[in-house]
Formats: C-alpha cells, structure tokens, sequence
C-alpha cells in the first residue's frame, strides 16, 4: 500500500514521516487484526481477550489506588536501586582502574559473580532476612550492578590517551581533568551501563515481587493469575511494557543533552 | 600515568587467586561447627551438593532438564532472532511495520508475560521455553537489524558492482559485518535467558535447578537453599565462560584485526 | 612497468573489434554518455549535479575524466556503473542502456580499505565475485594465482586485508577487479591514498594491465600528471552544474614510461593545457557554489 512512499529510496532508508506512518499502520492494523481474531472466536477469550477488554481493564485498574501504589513501589525501588549501583558501582571502577592490584585482586570474584543471575538469590535472601524492602533493594543491587561496573571500567580504560597528554600539557588541574576529560569521556559508557543495569533491576523487581507478593507490579500479576483475569493480566503486560519504555526513554533523554558532542548524537540530529 | 607492566605467571595467578581463595577459607573455616540456622557450615553445604547433585539422581532429574530447556531457549532465540532480525534489516518497510511493536517488547520486563505464557502453555517445559524466547529474542533482534543496517555505503555499492548473489550478500557481507553487534546482542540475551530460566522454573515447573531452589526455602531446607543458590551461581558462570568461548572463535578476525591495526 | 610488447600497437586504439553487430547507432562505442544529467534532492533541497554530459569510450580507450573536487566526477561513474541513475539522459554499455551494473563492468573504489571484507582473507575477496556460470570453480584457483601475480602480490592470497600496507591493499582490490575479467574497468581516483612511490608503480601497473588485455579503462583522477600520462583522451568536467568541458586527445606515444613521456615537450604543453582548464572549473565553482531550491 505504501510502495509510493518507499521505492523512491533505493539505498534502504525512508523519510522519518514514512516511518512514522508505517509504524502506525503496522500498530493499528495489528490491534485490528487482534481484534477480528478474538471476535470471530478464533483465540478463545478466555486465552487471549479482545483488545476492547484489555482496554475496559486497564481502565478499572488505572482508577484504583492499588494500582498506583504498586506502580510506585515498583518504580521507586528502581530508581533507589540505581542510585546506589552507581554509588558503588564509580568508586569501585575508579578502584579497580587505578591500581592494578585491585584489578587482579578483584577479577576472578567479579567474573564470577557478574554472570549469576540475581533472581537465583531470592530465595536465599528470603531465607536469610524476610520479604523486606531491603531484601528486594539488595537482590535489585546484586543482580543489575555487574553491567554499569564493567562499562565504568571499559570507559576508564578508554580515555584517550591523546586528551590526557594533552591535560598535562596544559597542567590541568585534578578537577579539571575530571571534568574536561574524564566525565565527558566516560559519559557515554555510564549511559550504556545505565540502560542495561536499568532493565534487568526492572525484570528483577518484578519477579521478586511476583514470587513475594510484596507490593508492586509484580503482585499485581501474580493476583490477576490467581484470580484467572486473563484482561487484567493483559492490561498490567501493557503497563509494565510501558513502564520499560518510560525507563529507557528516561535513559535516552538523559543521552540527548549529556552526549551532545558524541557522534551517535550527531548523526541523529543530522538525519 | 606510566604505561602499566603486564603482569605475567605466577604473579598473576596468585594475585587474582589470593582474594577469592582467602574468601573461601574464611568461610570454611568460620562456618565451620557453625550452628547459626541460617548458615550451615560449607563443608556440610558441600556435601550435600555432591550427594544430592553429583551421586544423586538430580542431575538427572533436575539439572539436565533445566540446561535442555535453557538451551532450546536461547537457541530458538539466537536462530530465530538472527534470522528474522536479517529480513527486517534488509527490508526497511517491514521493519517500519513493526517498528512500535519491537521497541515495546525490548523494553517490557519479560516476567510480566508469566501469567499469560502460564495461562497459555499451563506448567511445563513448553512454557519455560517460551518464556526465555519471549525474553531474550529482542536484543538479539534489535542488534541483528542495527548491525545489518550499517553495511559501510561503499561495502553496499562493492556488493552490487560485482553483482553477488543475495546468498553471498548475506553470508559473506551482512553476516559477518553485523557480528560483533549479534554477539553483543546474544550477550544481553544469554544473562536475560539465564535470569528467565531460573524464573520460568521457579513459577511454572515442577522440578529443574529454579524449582528445586525456591522449593527449599519454602520448606524450610537451609543447607539446599545454599546448596541450589551455589549450583545456580555455578552453572550462571559456565555458560557465560561457554559463550564467550564460542564468541571468541567466530569473531577471532575481528579481535585480531583489532589487536594487528590497534583500532577499536 | 608497462609491458612493451602487449602496448605496441595491439590492442589499443585501433582494436575496434566488435562483439556485438546489431546495428543499432553508437554501437562501436563500449561506453555512451548521452546527455546525462544527475540532481540529488534531499528533502526540500535538491541540488543539481551534472548536467547534459556527453562523451563516448570506444573499446580499449584508456580515458582519463579529470575536474575540481565535488564537481561530480563521482557521481557520474556511479551513472555509468549502475549504482544509481541518471535523472536525465542515459548511459549505454555495449549499445544497452545501464540500469542495473552490467556483468563485464568493474569498479575499482576510492578507499580500499572500506571496499575489501576484512573478515576474508586477500584469494577469498577476489574470489567472491567469481560468479558459478562464467568461472567454474575448478578454474578459480588459477585465475586468482594469476590476478595476484599480475598487481606483485604473489603468495600474498592467504593474508587478510588489514595485514597488508595500504598500497597493498588497492593492489589486492585492482586483483580483484582484474580477476573479474571485465570488459570496462572504472578507477575513482584508485590511487589517491597511497603515498607517491606507489602511486608511480601502481600507474605503471594498471597502465601495463590495460595494454595488455586490452582493456578498456575509465579513470577519474584530480591529478593532471597522472591523466595526461596514463590516458589515450583526458575528459574535463567543469561548472555547476557540470559538463564535459573539453574533451582532449592525448597524442602522445602509445607507450608510456615515467621519464622519457613525462620528458616530452608535448606532455608539458598538454599538462599546460588541462591544468588551465582545471584552474578555469575551480574559479567557476566557486562562483556559482551554492544550492538550488526546489
Ligand atoms: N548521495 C548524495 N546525496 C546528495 N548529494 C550528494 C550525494 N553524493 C554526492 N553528492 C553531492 O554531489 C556533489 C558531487 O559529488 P561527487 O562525489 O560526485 O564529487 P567528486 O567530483 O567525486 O568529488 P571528489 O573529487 O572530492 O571525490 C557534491 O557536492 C556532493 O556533496
Ligand atoms: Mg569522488
């Protein structure tokens, strides 16, 4: 249908408003055909409800104080959650790239500790302390501060050589040094570490949630199953999806003005 | 700001032994006769573990089980990530098409998808399967298209000039030159579907490493919580040391490009 | 370098051999430029590039297209390759018109390092190319040993790209084109990345490998020394949007060599001659720089 729009670009690109159009097209026509499908019966309701279903659900759910509540705990507990990777995660990559005895001392425990994944220390936290904030804040922590801490320290070693040569040059002070070369330069690696740390903190929170039944979203899916809702548990899915896409858009506004310079930026901005 | 010495033998191996021999030690030695309910002495941890998981029937039972699901996967997820994020980086319109629907499951937390995979599949295998496809496929995806789209300009023209086959574009242009961004999505994908395996267990299965664990603590066993938290933490490792092995290999031109241009 | 026995008088000029009798007007010229005129148009902006540019290659012409930088000299072999096409006007390969790259055309780019695979070793990027239905496998190992000795790289097959000095990596990247065995060979500025000493040796090379194939070459240059001396004609283009400004024959011996042709008072006077009409394009440009909205 949109074969104007598109074989006017032979090199595999298409304008932005093409783009927007398609993407569109395709979200709407896929709700529709959602839509025809569970009508026409061809996914039982009871599986898959109607698109209309999922809709009236979420609107019951958005006006209950419940649902703001666990969407609150969840999220305040990720953004407390990465608050205290980076508090731990800048001193010990500053550590571990200052001096080498660090770096060795610290490898082998970081190696091994970076790939466990943090959900399998739920039970074991459950054990140990309850179904505290804590416990989730920790399991948060532990399962999400591998990615930042390995970018931090990939961002330190990437200092250009060429900018530090040239701070001694110019005898730049200490703080001058961080904050001309230093920040601006690791910068970027920070922001990657942040979207990745940020998802898995999220998909953390949830299951901790889910299988503890403390407050958040992830209870609220545990209930909506329990209780055999299928439209609510629907409704919470396209919650959650958003309240991903709200995180990384947060980690991609926050790119927008901190990586002006950076050419991943430029580019967009000249496309 | 001196360019650093390498460290090389011994001094190596020690200095990166010493903290995480010192830590097992320590515990040893103080969880050693210790009665505390919650900390049980390593020695009696481990022998548990061998007992239960190495002479017994649980890896068997439990384990193979749990590494079989893991692997079907993430391997449906690699194949199918990789070849559908091919298509769609070839095809700008159907990419466009979809464009809304990828961004939202790469960012959806994936265990928000449990009751609804659990209400489909019911408990089982199939649903821990799933779970992990519907996790981990869309870093993969999403690295696979970006990767294909950046096919250098003059790379592009090269490949028409000499008019290659779509085959040969694909294996030996697009392929290749996307795989350091596939790896680093199956990289993301691999630590999602190792989270996704232990969850998919723990909520919808009735035996594998993720139940067993969450089974424990929920009777009660402190030393097979231990027990099951270590193997989890174990076998987390390996696969990454597997992977990374695997990487290395299909990227050995890369990283010796890397290491004979000093480019990064 | 130049291989004397395969320059004399063989192939060249008067080798007017056609493959193709179908009668059709222009047909004994291998490549024809009818009126072609190129405008790039990005959003609302379009800018116009070459316009009603007209020439003609007959079979084993060594032309040389020389102008100012961002005249167009690019773009207009992307015309004649197939990469992209004309707004206006038409290219013809062999009495057809180009619409997509023709089979017995190669193109030889700029910057060598973006154009070989660094992920295939030298023998398998000339060998990719080699298509089933004209190089049957078991012919391929032959054609690339003789393609490699051709451009020096002898025994170099098994080496990757980025192991190779970037002289020899454009020397890989003519093998490969070499190895393709086509009819028209078209150069953008090949040699403009490799330091002087091989810009000498690889000039001698391809000039050598013309000759002796009896190849036809289009060569885009911004260096006069290197038309006048390698080409049979030198086309410049010139203005903006650009055309072929002056169209000259170099009627020098057909056999080249560094000293004694770049010795020939005739040489200087067409040197002369193209430098001043470059001179004139660039004044020209930057007169009339700008863009045209659309
Ligand atoms: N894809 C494109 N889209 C828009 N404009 C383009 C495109 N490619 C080239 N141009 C413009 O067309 C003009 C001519 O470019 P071209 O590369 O053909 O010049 P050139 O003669 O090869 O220059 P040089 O000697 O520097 O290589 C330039 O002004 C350039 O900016
Ligand atoms: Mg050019």
């Amino acid at each position: 249908m949109s074969q104007v729009v598109v074989n006017r670009r032979a090199s595999g690109t298409l304008s932005r408003q093409a783009e927007l159009t398609l993407g569109a097209v395709g979200l709407i026509g896929l709700v529709l055909l959602w839509q025809v499908a569970s009508v026409t019966g061809l996914v039982s309701e009871r599986v898959v409800p109607a698109p209309t279903d999922v809709a009236g659900a979420l609107g019951r759910l958005v006006t209950t104080g419940d649902f703001w509540g666990a969407v609150w705990a969840t999220v305040s507990i990720t953004v407390i959650g990465m608050v205290v990777i980076l508090l731990i995660a800048v001193p010990a990559a500053m550590a571990i790239h200052a001096s080498r005895i660090v770096e060795h001392s610290t490898w082998f425990l970081i190696e091994f500790l970076k790939p466990i994944p943090g959900v399998a220390l739920i039970p074991l936290a459950l054990l140990l302390w309850g179904p505290t904030d804590g416990v989730k804040l920790f399991l948060i922590v532990f399962g999400s501060l591998w990615p930042m801490l390995t970018q931090l320290v990939y961002g330190l070693r990437e200092i250009p050589g060429l900018a530090l040569e040239m701070a001694r040059v110019y005898r730049f002070g200490f703080w001058q040094r961080i904050h001309r070369i230093t920040i601006p330069s690791v910068l970027p690696f920070t922001l990657t570490g942040l979207r990745i740390s940020v998802t898995i903190a999220l998909i953390i929170a949830i299951v901790t949630e889910y299988i503890v039944g403390m407050s958040g979203l992830g209870s609220l899916l545990a209930l909506a199953q329990l209780n055999g809702v299928v439209d609510q548990a629907f409704a919470l899915l396209l919650v959650s999806g958003l309240l991903g896409l709200a995180f990384s858009g947060a980690v991609a506004a926050l790119s927008g003005p901190l990586l002006f310079w950076h050419p991943s930026q430029r580019e967009r901005r000249n496309a | 700001m001196t360019a650093k010495t390498t460290l090389r033998g011994w001094r190596l191996v020690l200095l990166r032994a010493w903290l995480p021999v010192t830590l097992v030690v320590l515990w040893w030695t103080l969880s050693a006769g210790s009665e505390a309910l919650y900390f049980p002495p390593l020695q009696e941890i481990l022998t548990t573990l061998v007992d239960e998981w190495i002479l017994g029937p649980r890896w068997r039972d439990d384990l193979l089980p749990s590494l079989a699901n893991f692997t079907i996967g993430f391997g449906v997820s690699v194949l199918l990530g990789t070849a559908l994020g091919v298509l769609l980086g070839m095809s700008p319109v159907v990419r466009a098409l979809f464009a809304p629907v990828l961004t939202f499951f790469r960012s959806l937390p994936s265990p928000a998808l449990i009751p609804i995979v659990l209400g489909i599949l019911g408990i089982g295998a199939g649903m821990n399967i799933s779970l992990i496809v519907l996790g981990a496929i869309w870093p993969i995806l999403l690295n696979t298209i970006d990767g294909v789209r950046s096919v250098d300009t003059q790379l592009r023209e090269m490949v028409r000039s000499y008019r290659l086959t779509r085959r040969q574009v694909i294996t030996y242009v697009i392929l290749p030159n996307a795989g350091p961004q596939i790896f680093a999505g199956y990289r993301i994908s691999l630590q999602i579907a190792i989270i996704l395996i232990v969850v998919s267990e723990m909520v919808g299965a009735t035996h594998g490493l993720g139940y067993y664990v969450l089974e424990s603590q929920q009777l009660f066993m402190v030393t097979q919580t231990w027990v099951g938290t270590i193997l989890l933490g174990i076998i987390g490792y390996l696969l990454t040391l597997i992977f990374l092995r695997i990487e290395r290999r299909v990227l050995r031109w890369q990283i010796r490009m890397r290491q004979a241009t000093g480019a990064s | 370098m130049a291989d004397p026995d395969a320059a004399g008088d063989g192939g060249v000029v008067t080798d007017k051999t056609r493959t193709k009798a179908d009668g059709i007007m222009g047909e004994q010229h291998i490549l024809d430029l009818q009126n072609v005129g190129k405008t790039y148009s990005t959003g609302a902006v379009s800018a116009r590039i070459l316009d009603g540019v007209e020439f003609t290659v007959d079979r084993g012409e060594f032309v040389c297209v020389v102008g100012p930088s961002g005249a167009g000299k690019t773009t207009l072999l992307k015309c004649i390759a197939g990469l992209t096409s004309p707004t206006t006007g038409r290219t013809l390969f062999e009495g057809e018109e180009v619409t997509e790259p023709p089979a017995k055309l190669a193109v030889i780019f700029q910057d060598y390092s973006r154009s070989l695979l660094p992920w295939l070793t030298v023998a398998k990027n000339i060998e990719l190319p080699l298509q089933k239905a004209r190089f049957p496998a078991k012919e391929r190992p032959d054609i690339i040993t003789e393609a490699l000795s051709n451009v020096g790289l002898e025994g170099k097959g098994s080496v990757y790209p980025w192991e190779m000095s970037g002289g020899m990596q454009q020397r890989a990247a003519i093998a490969r084109g070499l190895a393709y065995q086509p009819d028209v060979l078209l150069m953008d500025e090949p040699f403009a990345a490799v330091d002087a000493q091989t810009r000498i040796d690889l000039e001698d090379l391809v000039l050598g490998m013309s000759r002796r194939l009896g190849m036809t070459v289009l060569f885009v240059t911004h260096d006069i020394d290197e038309a006048v001396y390698m080409a049979h004609r030198v086309v410049v283009l010139s203005g903006t949007p650009a055309k072929v400004a002056r169209d000259i024959p170099v009627d020098l011996p057909d056999e080249r060599d560094q000293v004694t042709t770049k010795n020939l008072p005739r040489y200087g006077k067409l040197r002369a001659e193209v430098f001043g009409l470059i001179q004139e394009a660039k004044h020209a440009v930057t007169r009339d720089i700008g863009m045209v909205r659309a």
